[in-house]
């Protein structure tokens, strides 16, 4: 069974999403440094906070350096909420930021214009619309959200496996690359559904 | 109002280590166990627990730590946590133990900047700011220490202060309706609503299913907040929920 290893990135819901991990039958360790990945593990993410201090967690560490070369080498990733926004390659939360550049789009605010007025953050349980084949089961399954920056501009679209709407906007709620998935929402905070999903998404990146 | 997003949070205020209810904030009634009733909220569907302890402030203690340890290990949505939070350590304490969110009064009425330190950690997304306020001849005057405190502050000032401080949702307590199952006070929620464009959560007076609907409709309340009606087993949170859809709101069930 692949080795399941979380990255400790000082994140608040860091323990949240091991409980939600027990909870799913699922073994790991934690890490905080890249030297201590193992070849071909599954790397889980989590992530709650600034985009900037998270990247900078994980470029002191050395994983900025490293993860994309443990993917190459038949590792998988699962990002959550921060930990998701962190696959990009850029985020404008509190200046400009470089990402992982694991996929190929932009985190940016959820706009506040004076024509559409929303509310921000969104705070919010929201059915998951658009679903890829791969996460069919949770179609219209509502999940919890708590984020005011989103993923946008992707140069492959199909990597947005589920939306929800949110005041007229589209905000891919799972991307899905393959070998890496993201949930912007919080798997281990959406109740019996959202322990479902993380199980499911850990068996897909398993190929099980 | 068509396809509004709706919460329903089950409100449990504290009095370690039972849950007790109360009226305008005072009066305590023991009720139980906390986390008995959180669970059978968790499986009836609701969307949030939120956990207050009404005599921290008093006291100057936290007592809620083992209650949320326990707790988070079997109920996986998300929790609020408020009551005696008086630093940035006590509010990291709180979030490592497994809360999401701290509500903070007290303690960011008498040291605003303490948002700002929290906030630069934590994200603002986890913090709450947590507003009792009595009626007043002009507008409402915000109080601490549950409801006992007088601080001559404004609403209006001072939720517009806060929010440039770093907060991501208001809890808008209304002291004078809280308990009495007189309905939520409207007024206090458009007058807030109007000078803000954070979430903002009603609470205090929840009585009927149209209260819920009253305080909904109200631009930028995006929750509700209930307490007795849940713990005397008034309302079921599918009930309340259900109510809601009928009425056009987009909600969990």
């Amino acid at each position: 069974m692949q080795l399941v290893q979380v990255i400790d990135t000082k994140s608040n819901n860091l323990s949240n999403v091991l409980r939600a991990l027990d909870r799913c039958d699922v073994k790991y360790q934690v890490i905080q440094f890249a030297n201590e990945l193992v070849k071909g593990s599954l790397v889980v993410l989590p992530g709650v906070g600034a985009f900037g201090s998270c990247l900078n967690e994980l470029q002191v560490n050395g994983f900025c350096e490293h993860l994309v070369t443990h993917l190459a080498a038949g590792g998988k990733l699962l990002g959550i909420c921060v930990g998701m926004q962190a696959l990009a390659r850029s985020s404008t939360e509190f200046g400009f930021h470089t990402g992982l550049s694991l996929i190929d789009a932009e985190v940016t605010r959820l706009a506040n214009s004076e024509s559409a007025p929303i509310i921000v953050p969104n705070v919010n349980w929201l059915p998951l619309d658009n679903v890829s084949d791969r996460f069919k089961p949770f179609a219209g399954k509502a999940m919890y959200f708590v984020h005011s920056y989103f993923m946008t501009n992707f140069r492959d679209p199909h990597q947005c496996a589920a939306i929800v709407k949110y005041s007229g906007i589209d905000i891919p709620a799972i991307i899905d690359s393959g070998n890496i998935i993201g949930f912007q929402f919080h798997p281990e905070k959406s109740g019996e559904d959202g322990l479902r999903i993380l199980r499911h998404s850990i068996d897909l990146l398993r190929g099980i | 109002m068509n396809g509004k997003l709706a919460r329903v949070i089950a409100r449990l205020d504290i009095k370690a280590p039972n849950l007790i209810k109360g009226i305008h904030l005072e009066g305590l009634r023991v009720l139980g166990e906390p986390k008995k009733f959180a669970f059978d909220y968790y499986t009836q569907g609701v969307d949030e627990i939120l956990y207050m302890d009404s005599v921290a402030s008093l006291y100057q203690r936290n007592s809620l730590h083992s209650l949320l340890r326990d707790s988070v290990e079997e109920i996986f949505i998300p929790f609020t946590v408020g009551g005696g939070i008086r630093s940035l350590d006590d509010a990291k304490a709180i979030l490592k133990l497994g809360a999401d969110k701290v509500a903070l009064n007290t303690a960011v009425v008498k040291n605003v900047t303490l948002l700002k330190d929290i906030s630069a950690v934590t994200g603002a997304q986890a913090i709450v700011l947590s507003v009792e306020c009595k009626k007043q001849t002009n507008g409402w005057e915000v109080y601490t220490d549950c409801g006992r405190e007088r601080t001559g502050l404004d609403v209006v000032d001072w939720v517009r202060n806060a929010q440039q401080h770093g907060i991501g949702e208001v809890l808008l307590t209304s002291v004078d309706r809280e308990g009495t199952r007189s309905g939520y006070d409207l007024d206090l929620l458009n007058t807030v609503s109007e000078s803000v464009t954070l979430p903002i959560i009603a609470s205090g007076g929840f009585g009927g299913l149209n209260d819920a609907v009253d305080a909904l409709n109200v631009k930028n309340v995006t929750a509700i907040a209930i307490a007795d009606a849940l713990h005397y087993k008034r309302f079921s949170v599918g009930q309340i929920k259900r109510h809601l859809l009928e009425h056009g709101f987009q909600v969990r069930l």
